[in-house]
């Protein structure tokens, strides 16, 4: 209640000192005037006199307008004749040509004032339609110049700062159920205190109605807003096709209604605003498309390559059991029997494995398999990793471990799959009599797992190809050495999801190192490493 | 082994049901039938099996819920039939009072020593209490609470032993991280998954030649630790 009294109280004041100010200086300036005229002494010469309080009447048209030109005309007159026509402090002229002057001059301060108001103010209009002109012309060349919407937005928001009373915009986004976000704020660095002054209700009104509020009188804005502020709040929608893409807030330096010039500007801007801001949702809706026409692509390349490698498993699945059958023909011996039962098996194995690579490729791509990280002992990462190996790979397995590393911030699950795929991998790529080695280095900023194989090392130009759905090296495609397809690539996927990188080199010697680097834990997780 | 234990299947796949059968028969089991949870339960009862291989995703009332429903009134073992990646429902169905896991898809020979090795203890657990534990180098004396590696004594802190007697007397069985720290520490250190850790770390230490290639404590990823007396089959 007090607030709304006070808000009235200064709009008094305002109208007080817009309306009335002005007619009180002007009685100051005509007795400057008659001052001067006694100071000089051209008191003594009639037709000068006049020359004076038609300059000052000038004077006030120019600096005050129309109003106060007039006032000040009529007001010299009784002074004029008070102070130097004859009789001299009595408002009676005696001589009639006196009275003829006095009339003259009367015509000619109000013709004079009025015309000097009136160019006065065809000035002022001239020059504020060059500030608006100026303002409209920067708001569309930024527009069209200014790729980048951050700074577009910026920079026509800065424009409305040439208002006159302008204080602050912002730019509003919707955000949850009843919330806004500040997507854009001007002056920038006061974004913290015009985030208190915006009301949610207003922008809600604004965003869901599409209409605006504070540019009018219009009773809903005040139905929808109770500002208790000397200031005037404006909340504008910018929309698109019956669309609304977000809120323009602006906050003017006093309450009053918005004069036309100043609305058309305001208009205007978010006009300018309107096309930055739809063409920030086109260009969005433009890379959303092009990376589901990318993942698209990826995936029937992926689906092909998949097709082709379950293929194959299927197909001697497929012709073992049609031998099994032993339909005609002679019967088949025991040992016969027993490795096509085997080639059945591993081929079983190997699609399972190969379904289950495939569904953790589609599960980290889409996020949905988020690592959880643990501080985990190495050894009991390392163990777990040798245990799902039998005992005769096993031995082929050495490991060196970094007695300075103990613990590893991982998901335990994703990072024994790195591990076992890397393993396998050197397993499978290295000569059966020879072993492969598994090797933890503990930097200072990171935590290294390596694993080296004594194989051929990595083929020349296809060193980072071989993380590559389904890539496998070009000897070994018909070769007896089968991959299973997505391993590699399944394991640099979950590494960096884990923030780390998954690298592979060659060997100076002989084979490839696949190295693993994950960030070590985070201080806080350094917990202590006794019992 | 004596034969003819009876086994119930409880699986909604009929192709799953009838390899089992087949395989199972080849082993000298007696198996018993079930595609769904209520079936199943019926014929536990009834037919008072040896063992239960129970798939977790069934229709009706789910796997979770039957091996609840069998544990208010028998110790029969359980063995559940996972999926790949569901630590998740591992835990919940150890916790529930299931005894053991195989993932599908699994082999025949994998499944048949998981059996053997869940109804080799459910009949020793009958056998009066143990005075020891043995296996292969490691002695356990739970009177003299003394722990031996090969004749060489080790010295552990009273939770490394408690932590140590607990799986042995539940060895070959995967004991998920909850139901150690309940036991061993309290239910309200249930959370606390890294205490868990490196009492296992040390205590590996202490009794394993190689920790990075652990004898008896076995790791079961996400899931908890398995002191294993035997090799793993795999």
């Amino acid at each position: 209640m007090s607030g709304k009294l006070s808000a009235l109280f200064k709009n008094w004041q305002a109208e007080l000192h817009n309306d009335v100010m002005p007619y009180f200086l002007v009685l100051a300036v005509i007795f400057f005037t008659t001052g001067i005229i006694h100071l000089v002494g051209a008191d003594s010469n009639m037709a000068v006199i006049p020359m004076f309080y038609v300059l000052a009447v000038q004077a006030v048209a120019y600096f005050l307008g129309r109003g106060p030109a007039l006032y000040a005309s009529l007001a010299a007159f009784p002074i004029f004749d008070w102070f130097f026509v004859p009789p001299i402090h009595d408002l009676h002229v005696d001589d009639p040509y006196e009275f003829v002057t006095l009339c003259v001059f009367v015509v000619t301060a109000l013709i004079v004032g009025q015309l000097t108001a009136l160019a006065r103010s065809r000035e002022g209009e001239a020059r504020h339609h060059e500030i608006t002109s100026a303002a409209l012309a920067e708001a569309s060349w930024t527009v069209a110049s200014e790729l980048d919407t951050n700074a577009a937005l910026k920079r026509v928001l800065g424009l409305l700062a040439r208002l006159d009373s302008f204080e602050q915009a912002a730019i509003l986004l919707p955000e949850g159920e009843e919330g806004y976000s500040i997507w854009s704020a001007y002056p920038a660095e006061r974004q913290k205190s015009i985030e208190k002054d915006i009301d949610k209700r207003a922008f809600k009104y604004a965003f869901t109605s599409a209409r605006p509020i504070g540019l009018d009188d219009s009773p809903h804005w005040h139905k929808a807003v109770a500002v208790a502020s000397d200031k005037l709040e404006i909340y504008l929608p910018i929309l698109t096709d019956e669309r609304v893409l977000a809120v323009l807030y602006v906050q003017m330096r006093m309450y009053k209604s918005l004069s036309a010039d100043e609305r058309r500007i305001l208009e205007s801007m978010v006009h300018y605003l309107t096309v930055v801001v739809e063409r920030d949702r086109l260009v969005k809706a433009e890379a959303r498309t092009q990376a589901l026409r990318e993942a698209d692509r990826l995936k029937t390349a992926l689906l092909q390559m998949v097709s082709h490698d379950f293929r194959s498993p299927l197909a001697s699945i497929k012709s073992s059991v049609s031998c099994l059958y032993e339909e005609g023909g002679a019967p088949l011996d025991d040992e016969t029997k027993h490795s096509l039962l085997n080639a059945i098996e591993s081929d079983t194995d190997r699609l399972n494995k190969m379904v289950g690579n495939l569904l953790d490729l589609s599960r980290l791509e889409s996020h949905t398999w988020e690592p959880i990280r643990e501080n985990i002992p190495i050894e009991e990462l390392v163990g777990a990793t040798l245990d799902s190996f039998g005992s005769e790979e096993n031995k082929r397995i050495e490991v060196t471990l970094d007695p300075n590393l103990k613990f590893v911030w991982v998901d335990s699950v994703q990072i024994v799959q790195v591990l076992r795929n890397l393993l396998e991998n050197a397993l499978k790529y290295s000569p059966k009599d020879k072993t492969v080695e598994l090797r933890t280095i503990r930097k200072p900023d990171a935590v290294v797992i390596e694993v080296l194989d004594q194989g051929e090392g990595l083929p020349k130009s296809d060193e980072n190809k071989i993380f590559d759905p389904f890539f496998r090296a070009a000897e070994h495609r018909e070769s007896f050495v089968r991959g299973v397809g997505l391993g590699l690539t399944v394991s640099r996927a979950l590494v960096e999801a884990h923030g780390g990188q998954l690298k592979a080199y060659n060997r100076e010697t002989h084979g490839a190192i696949f190295r693993v680097v994950l960030p070590p834990a985070p201080p806080e997780n350094a917990l202590s490493e006794t019992s | 082994m004596k034969s003819g234990m009876k086994v119930l299947v409880i699986d909604d796949e009929p192709q799953i049901r009838r390899a089992l059968r087949v395989g199972l028969e080849k082993f000298d089991y007696r198996v018993l039938l079930a595609s769904t949870g209520e079936e199943g339960l019926d014929l536990a009862a009834s037919e008072s099996p040896d063992a239960v291989i129970l798939d977790l995703a069934i229709p009706g009332i789910d796997g979770f819920e039957v091996c609840r429903q069998l544990r208010e009134w028998s110790h029969i073992p359980i063995i559940v039939l996972s999926v790949r990646d569901s630590e998740d429902s591992k835990v919940r169905a150890l916790e529930m009072g299931a005894d053991d896991y195989v993932t599908k898809p699994f082999g025949l020979r994998e499944l048949v020593a998981r059996i053997n090795a869940v109804l080799r203890r459910t009949s020793g657990e009958q056998a009066p209490e143990q005075t020891y534990f043995s296996c292969d180098g490691l002695l356990i004396d739970f009177i003299k609470r003394t722990v031996t590696i090969d004749g060489k004594e080790v010295h552990l802190t009273p939770k490394e032993y408690d932590l140590l007697k607990y799986m042995a007397t539940h060895a070959d069985r995967v004991l998920t991280h909850g139901q150690l720290l309940t036991k061993i520490w309290g239910p309200e250190y249930v959370q606390d998954h890294h205490t868990l850790r490196v009492h296992v770390a040390n205590l590996r230490n202490k009794i394993e030649k190689q920790p990075e290639r652990p004898r008896y404590i076995h790791t079961e990823t996400r899931v908890g630790y398995r002191l294993r007396t035997g090799e793993p089959v795999a």
